[in-house]
């Protein structure tokens, strides 16, 4: 009786320390990976473009850059007011960072028209897409409402999605975050 | 002990078992139904959805000649059909005008035309407080919360349905959507409204501009069939339906990519394509290979508590009818053995199930009363089949197969739509879990197994006071299992106060579960104490031990009546009058099998 007691004791012991044991060790150690590791992170999905002056290319042509891949259109209002800020950043961010400002206007000529009244020239990191079918907007990027940018690093992972207009895209820093 | 297992084995066969392939389709929606959703906070396989939705709808985890599963399927992926299956059961449906039907179950239609007929009704019953209800008025409300939930369900794919002959759905109309606006405000400025001036060609622009505003605009809300991660980098993470993800702007690339996945089924489904449908289904293991949801699907089909119910209702039948047959001595032996391997055979699925719910919840198994009195119930059966086992008698098969019925039959009483919800945050802990409940759980079972014998050493002093030696061994068993119920009821309270120290700052507050803690220890020690010293004689010591059973029920249940102090997680209602019917029915059956003891001992003394 003694020894059977004994051993229960015992049992309840390696219990106790085993639920403490996996308690301490759960909550803290998945939530927050190091700040350098990317490998859970997702992929852009790989497109290939067209530009407004009838340029073709592909994402991934510009591997070992960061990539803004903005989706707008002429048509909408927060697309337009946040342009010339977008304009602003990849010519003040001259090396390697580039800007695939993908419309999904249906006519070319809305695009050029919103371009030639716009007070700003567009540099060479700067490039302006059409996706009148919605391929790369709707179908890969599942982007509906406008605008909606993609934060891509050098090695074409998605370090963030920002939905809707933004007013700080000039403190954009060099590891896409924004200083302000 | 082969023919035992081959009867067992046959046992099983007999077994209630889910039917798979439903009638009208041939798609097997099995693979389908352990993909995973976020539903209540946690997620589970669409299996377990399924279950729970159809069990508040129709208050029963399938229908006739449909899984919960293939009724989740049709509802989502072709709803036009799924709005006539009857599946909500409607009690009191002659009063909305309806035919009464053989199992009172109807349709989305039939309950749509209740919920029309009584719009103003419902309208008026929303500004009224809940408490204020009639009963009428309550079932009312009842339909109307179904209805509002499957209208949801009905919608959370509309969005990739085909909406015409091509096979086209609304996103593929979305990307035309401004082009058709613009031309319809067009048609409209030159034509006006009347349809009748327009042509074929203008109508059908139209009409589908319509139909898309007309879908986008009933999608509002619709946040229930969650089944895609909001960040599918991280493992805690809010999942969010299609529609949520499409008017949220909250999609992604790998959401478009598993979208277009659900897209492809929902067309294999409407072609009946069982290889397409197969293979579609196995590329989403790219997405998702928990082995924890298709556990839980294989642990929702097998259903094994119901198993072990059967078995130990076998294993107290054969081993009553053993005892009947007294003159047959090889009959007896055959009975007992195969009572003994029934009740084994239970204990073991009913640890297989316990063991699947520490997996699937990742917690111990004593989160919810419900979960407790399946725990408890194992405790008293696996005790016994050590008694019965170690000591060769057929006493621990008998209550152990009585103490498995009736505990489980009481689970029944307290298991909810979805016996696996999220716990209360202040029990979200796996170590005071682990610790205190465990072992105050362990300490309740062996209270009633101490409870049950007692109960079956007082019959046996009535029926068979000439046994002296069985009936001493029976009380020291009886001694044996007070000592060791005292062990984990005082460990176990004395952790709680830990706990409690923890939690709200206090050890003791003398709290009214607190206090029925307290109540089982005292009730023990005074137990023990008092035959130590002598002041309580043996049969005093028994009864008093058979008393146990309602000491504990009302520090288990009765307290949680009360509805007062910190464990508000715990209350209960509606179960005084069962606890009051068990408390007269214990003191009449203890006090008669005392009385009739007493006068039979009486007797055998002169």
């Amino acid at each position: 009786m003694k020894i059977n007691i004994f051993l229960l004791l015992v049992i309840l012991g390696v219990v106790a320390l085993w639920t403490s044991y996996s308690a301490t060790r759960s909550p803290q150690s998945d939530s927050s990976p190091k700040e350098e590791d990317t490998s859970h992170l997702m992929p852009a999905p790989d497109f290939t473009y067209s530009t407004v002056q009838g340029k073709t290319g592909n994402l991934r042509d510009h591997k070992g850059k960061t990539l803004l891949l903005h989706f707008w259109a002429s048509w909408c209002g927060p697309c337009l007011i946040e342009f010339p800020d977008l304009v602003e950043l990849a010519r003040k961010k001259p090396e390697n960072f580039v800007i695939l400002a993908v419309s999904t206007d249906k006519n070319l000529a809305d695009i050029n028209k919103f371009l030639a009244n716009l007070d700003k020239t567009i540099p060479e990191n700067f490039i302006v897409i059409q996706d009148g079918d919605k391929k790369i907007s709707q179908d890969l990027y599942q982007t509906i409402k406008l605008p909606e940018t993609y934060l891509i690093n050098p090695d074409q992972k998605i370090t963030e999605k920002r939905i809707g207009p933004q007013e700080n895209w000039l403190s954009l820093d060099n590891n896409n975050e924004t200083t302000e | 002990m082969k023919k035992i297992y081959f009867f067992i084995l046959i046992l099983l066969c007999f077994m209630p078992y889910p039917s798979h392939g439903s009638e009208g389709t041939k798609i097997n929606v099995g693979a389908w139904s352990s993909l995973p959703i976020l539903h209540e906070g946690r997620v589970k396989p669409l299996d377990s959805f399924a279950r729970v939705t159809l069990k508040s709808f129709a208050q029963t985890d399938s229908l006739r000649g449909l899984s919960a599963s293939e009724w989740l399927a049709l509802s989502v992926f072709d709803p036009a059909t799924a709005v006539y299956i009857p599946a909500f059961k409607i009690r009191d449906a002659e009063s909305y005008g309806l035919s009464k039907t053989k199992n009172r179950l109807y349709s989305y239609t039939d309950l749509g035309k209740i919920i029309r007929d009584n719009q103003d009704n419902i309208q008026k019953l929303i500004q009224i407080d809940e408490k204020e209800w009639a009963s009428s008025q309550f079932n009312l409300m009842s339909h109307y919360q179904h209805y509002i939930l499957y209208t949801q369900i009905l919608r959370s794919l509309t969005l990739i349905l085909p909406i015409n002959e091509e096979d086209h759905n609304f996103l593929d109309f979305k990307k035309r959507q401004k082009e058709l606006d613009q031309k319809t405000k067009s048609i409209i400025k030159n034509k006006g409204t009347d349809l009748e001036k327009y042509t074929d060609e203008e109508k059908e622009i139209a009409f589908l501009s319509y139909q898309i505003n007309v879908i986008e605009q009933s999608a509002n809300g619709n946040v229930l069939f969650r089944i895609i991660p909001e960040n599918w980098e991280q493992k805690q993470t809010n999942w969010l339906s299609p529609w949520d993800i499409i008017l949220s702007g909250k999609g992604s690339p790998k959401s478009a990519e598993y979208m277009k996945i659900w897209q492809q089924m929902a067309k294999t489904y409407h072609t009946d394509d069982v290889e397409q449908w197969s293979q579609t289904i196995e590329s989403t293991k790219t997405y998702f290979d928990n082995p924890k949801l298709r556990v839980e699907k294989y642990y929702n089909m097998l259903n094994l508590l119901h198993c072990a119910l059967i078995f130990y209702i076998f294993s107290f039948l054969f081993i009553v009818f053993s005892n009947l047959a007294n003159n047959k001595k090889r009959w007896r032996n055959n009975l007992e053995k195969i009572s003994f391997a029934l009740l084994i055979s239970g204990a073991i699925l009913q640890s297989i199930h316990i063991i699947l719910r520490i997996y699937i919840l990742e917690r111990p198994p004593v989160g919810t009363l419900y979960e407790s009195i399946l725990f408890v119930s194992l405790i008293c059966v696996l005790g016994f089949v050590y008694a019965a086992w170690k000591q060769k008698s057929k006493i621990g098969i008998l209550l152990g197969g009585l103490s498995g019925i009736l505990l489980l039959t009481t689970a029944q009483g307290f298991v909810s739509e979805d016996s696996m919800g999220t716990l209360v945050a202040v029990l979200n802990t796996n170590f005071w879990l682990g610790t205190h409940v465990l072992c105050i759980t362990i300490g309740y079972g062996t209270c009633l197994m101490a409870s049950l014998m007692a109960h079956y050493d007082l019959f046996m002093r009535w029926q068979h006071p000439e046994k002296g030696e069985a009936l001493n061994q029976s009380y020291q068993n009886l001694k044996t299992v007070v000592v060791l119920s005292l062990l984990f009821t005082t460990v176990g309270t004395i952790l709680g106060g830990i706990w409690a120290d923890q939690s709200w700052g206090r050890f003791w507050g003398w709290d009214p579960k607190e206090n029925g803690a307290l109540l089982i220890v005292l009730w023990l020690a005074w137990l023990l104490h008092s035959r130590v010293s002598q002041h309580l004689t043996k049969i005093g010591f028994i009864v008093g031990s058979a008393f146990l059973s309602v000491v504990v029920v009302l520090a288990w249940f009765g307290v949680n009546l009360l509805n007062v102090g910190l464990h508000s997680y715990g209350f209960i209602s509606g179960v005084a009058f069962a606890i009051a019917s068990f408390t007269i029915f214990e003191l009449a059956l203890i006090g008669g099998l005392w009385g009739l003891e007493n006068k039979k001992r009486t007797i055998y003394e002169n």
